[in-house]
């Protein structure tokens, strides 16, 4: 049964959001990213567009946290401080309307959730002679630290409790167990500094304007607070999920903002179903209930794939690496099928069995089933697998084995091998472009390397001023390599799924093309970067320069044609899937 | 050694300096971070009085807190609790037979000793004690009054390891 059809984001508009720190998102145009998503009320209207909204952690911690606590002192709560508003905004989960109606409406209990006194002071002081309650050291010369309460202990044992508050990302309180005071998030980050092996350079922090927000830009409190807060809003931010990347991508629009309502909702929703809300491939599950026979074609250029600040290409629906030219039902179908290890149990199944006696494993060549085992001399019958010597000296009889049964494995076996062979064949060829994948990643970290040190080499000796511009072809040719691999990637899943029509045939060919393309591309920087080359590798960069630049084209061609050839052979039905194979 | 080593032994003096009513330590090792402690409830509802718990103090103490769990095991005669010191050692009534520790009944604990408290998890700091986790785990069964074991009993004895780990805790409900 295939599983095609069209999205159909059934939001309701009446929704109300409170969408608290938003920001003039227009002014900022050259952060988005638009993927065509289709309106929920007008089907055919494709001007409506998802917008994505790209954030370093940084940003995001300077624009949601930092400037929401300076938007409130400019305007609703200028009688506060902006310490004290980050208190405020961290626990009521940054919402700015919040801090407001609380401020107003319930002060006294505002001030005592968040553990902010009327009067403050708050000492790290220089002690002689101290003996700190909590690691009973008793201190001829210690820093010790407390909250306007006057619960005081050692730095050493406020820095270690500090270290291990910070995993849960929520404000901080005194040591004491029955105490409620809050450790400002300027505090926290002196304490941490304390101790901190790295010195920051005074003259930097002299030149630096001191503004809100380079007084709290390394603040690991806010890091932390933002990562809690972003993971509990899984429908509205992703995380990159290239390795090391710090990066996110915001949905932001009319959806995301009614999404915002019931995140809680949504997620249950999305762990239910998986996310199958801006996924083009499944029918939004509501309007099932609708139209529940119609297949309508898949529109594989609605999937939401988004970059991040740096570059990493991203599907937001999935998470996971730029999938095309799989829909995404596809990718969760075959990632799932890959982690199956039931496949692996199919392949021993039905090529091998273990000896009776001995355990070893033993494969099964020719048609006779009188067995003998090699490791052990078992002597056993391959159907029941008893002992021979009990089928009798005669010609084989195996008594214990029901005829049709036998028959009946037999077919089971064949059946298994041939869908078996079909999903190795597909997979061997998505793995190996998978690993080549990483062998071209370090093989180009290698070259950018050399490249590196051979332009400064270069310029310390006035040798050429080759900058980085005069080698751009180099970075595209790295950038189209990967790129090109991971389309080459998919298009094998893609190809397991695929029915066996008439157009599977152009798709295959433009695979073959690409595949051909991307080995050419390959070859060339395998070559450049061989041991053999070493000394020559920079003038191996420029004497390919010209291969280097049409491969690089024809690789990008080659994968934008692959992509559009699975795109409308999808919308016009010649390509389908099977997802019962 | 610990390295809040200092620390723990100002904990263990005053364990024995001001022994807490009804509970004991009935062993404990050089380094101060594994003790055997004897419980003695006063409930009711509980047949048995006397329980042994296992506390295992961490690298990261008092960072961290303790683990802790109850522990069964068979216990000698005429060793029962503070209040009960023999008047005759000689005596051979019931009291000399071995008679053994068993988990107590509780909402809270489940039936391999684990124990479900928030002062074991996320209301620990550094500020809090060995003494402060006794004295709740023992007024915690004082007042109970449901004899039942946590709803995820089985559940949860089958995949648990040697200590309850913190991550893997839902805490129940605090008023009981
Ligand atoms: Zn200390
Ligand atoms: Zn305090
Ligand atoms: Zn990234
Ligand atoms: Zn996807
Ligand atoms: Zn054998
Ligand atoms: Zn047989």
């Amino acid at each position: 049964m295939s599983e095609e059809g069209s999205i159909d984001y059934d939001f309701d508009e009446d929704e109300a959001s409170d969408f608290s720190f938003e920001s003039d998102y227009d002014d900022q145009n050259d952060n988005m990213i638009d993927t065509p998503i289709e309106s929920p009320k007008d089907k055919t209207d494709i001007s409506k567009l998802a917008k994505f909204k790209k954030w370093t952690t940084k940003e995001f911690i300077n624009e949601n946290f930092i400037n929401a606590a300076v938007k409130l002192q400019n305007l609703q709560l200028p009688q506060c401080n902006l310490e004290d508003l980050l208190i405020m905004l961290h626990q009521l989960k940054w919402q700015s309307e919040e801090v407001i109606n609380n401020y107003y409406d319930n002060y006294d209990k505002l001030m005592n959730d968040c553990g902010i006194p009327k009067v403050k002071n708050n000492v790290i002081k220089e002690k002689l002679e101290y003996s700190c309650p909590i690691c009973c050291e008793e201190y001829d010369n210690i820093k010790t630290f407390q909250l306007s309460c006057g619960h005081e202990y050692c730095i050493n044992c406020y820095h270690s409790y500090l270290k291990t508050q910070l995993t849960n990302g929520q404000l901080i309180r005194c040591i004491d167990t029955s105490c409620n005071l809050t450790i400002p998030h300027l505090l926290t980050q002196e304490i941490f500094d304390l101790f901190s092996q790295d010195v920051r350079d005074p003259a930097q922090d002299f030149f630096e304007v001191p503004t809100a927000n380079s007084k709290y830009a390394h603040n690991m409190l806010l890091s932390s607070a933002a990562r809690s807060y972003i993971n509990s809003k899984k429908s509205k931010y992703k995380w990159c999920p290239a390795p090391d990347c710090e990066n996110l991508v915001e949905l932001v629009d009319n959806y995301a903002l009614h999404l915002d309502n019931d995140d809680d909702d949504f997620d249950e929703y999305l762990s239910d179903e998986e996310s199958t809300l801006l996924d083009p491939s499944t029918n939004n599950v509501k309007d099932k209930s609708k139209s529940p026979s119609v297949d309508r074609p898949i529109d594989i250029s609605l999937t939401p794939i988004v970059s991040c600040g740096t570059d990493h290409q991203f599907c937001y629906n999935c998470q996971y690496e730029n999938h095309l030219p799989c829909p995404c039902n596809i990718v969760r179908s075959w990632i799932k099928k890959c982690k199956d290890d039931s496949e692996t149990a199919n392949w021993i199944e039905a090529n091998t069995h273990n000896c009776p006696k001995c355990l070893n494993s033993i494969e099964k060549n020719g048609g006779c089933n009188h067995m003998t085992c090699r490791t052990c001399n078992y002597e056993f019958c391959w159907i029941c697998f008893k002992e021979w010597s009990i089928h009798g000296s005669q010609f084989f009889k195996c008594n214990n084995f029901d005829k049709s049964e036998k028959d009946a494995i037999e077919l089971n076996q064949k059946q298994k091998r041939v869908s078996l062979q079909r999903y190795l064949h597909y997979y061997k060829r998505f793995a190996v472009h998978e690993s080549s994948m990483k062998g071209d990643m370090k093989a180009l970290d290698k070259i950018n390397q050399r490249m590196e040190s051979f332009m400064s080499e270069q310029s310390k000796q006035n040798l050429s001023n080759l900058s980085w511009t005069d080698v751009q072809f180099l970075k595209d040719a790295f950038k189209a390599l990967t790129n090109g691999r991971k389309t080459l990637k998919w298009s094998y899943c893609f190809g397991f799924y695929m029915k066996e029509l008439i157009f599977a045939e152009v798709f295959e060919q433009t695979q073959e093309h690409l595949n051909r393309v991307v080995e050419d591309l390959s070859k060339i920087v395998e070559e450049i970067n061989d041991k053999k080359n070493n000394d020559r590798s920079t003038e191996l960069i420029m004497k390919n320069k010209k291969a280097l630049i049409s491969l690089t084209n024809a690789v990008t061609k080659g994968q934008q044609s692959l992509i559009q050839c699975a795109e409308s052979g999808l919308k016009e039905e010649r390509l389908k899937f099977d997802l019962s194979i | 050694m610990h390295p809040f080593h200092k620390r723990l032994l100002k904990e263990f003096k005053s364990l024995n300096k001001n022994p807490l009513p009804s509970i004991k330590i009935l062993s404990n090792n050089e380094n101060l971070t594994n003790f055997d402690f004897e419980i003695e409830i006063t409930n009711g509802l509980y047949d048995d009085k006397l329980y042994k718990l296992v506390v295992v103090i961490t690298k990261e103490y008092p960072v961290s807190p303790p683990k802790a769990k109850f522990v069964v095991g068979t216990r000698e005669a005429g060793e029962s609790g503070s209040t009960g010191t023999s008047e005759n050692p000689i005596d051979v009534s019931s009291d000399t037979m071995q008679s053994s520790y068993k988990i107590p009944i509780h909402p809270h604990i489940y039936s391999n000793g684990h124990i479900c408290l928030n002062l074991l998890g996320d209301d620990w700091t550094p500020a809090c004690t060995i003494e402060s986790i006794l004295i709740s785990l023992q007024s915690m069964i004082n007042n109970n009054t449901d004899m039942t074991r946590p709803p995820d009993d089985n559940r949860y004895i089958k995949y648990a390891g040697e200590f309850a780990s913190k991550d893997g805790f839902v805490y129940h409900d605090d008023s009981v």
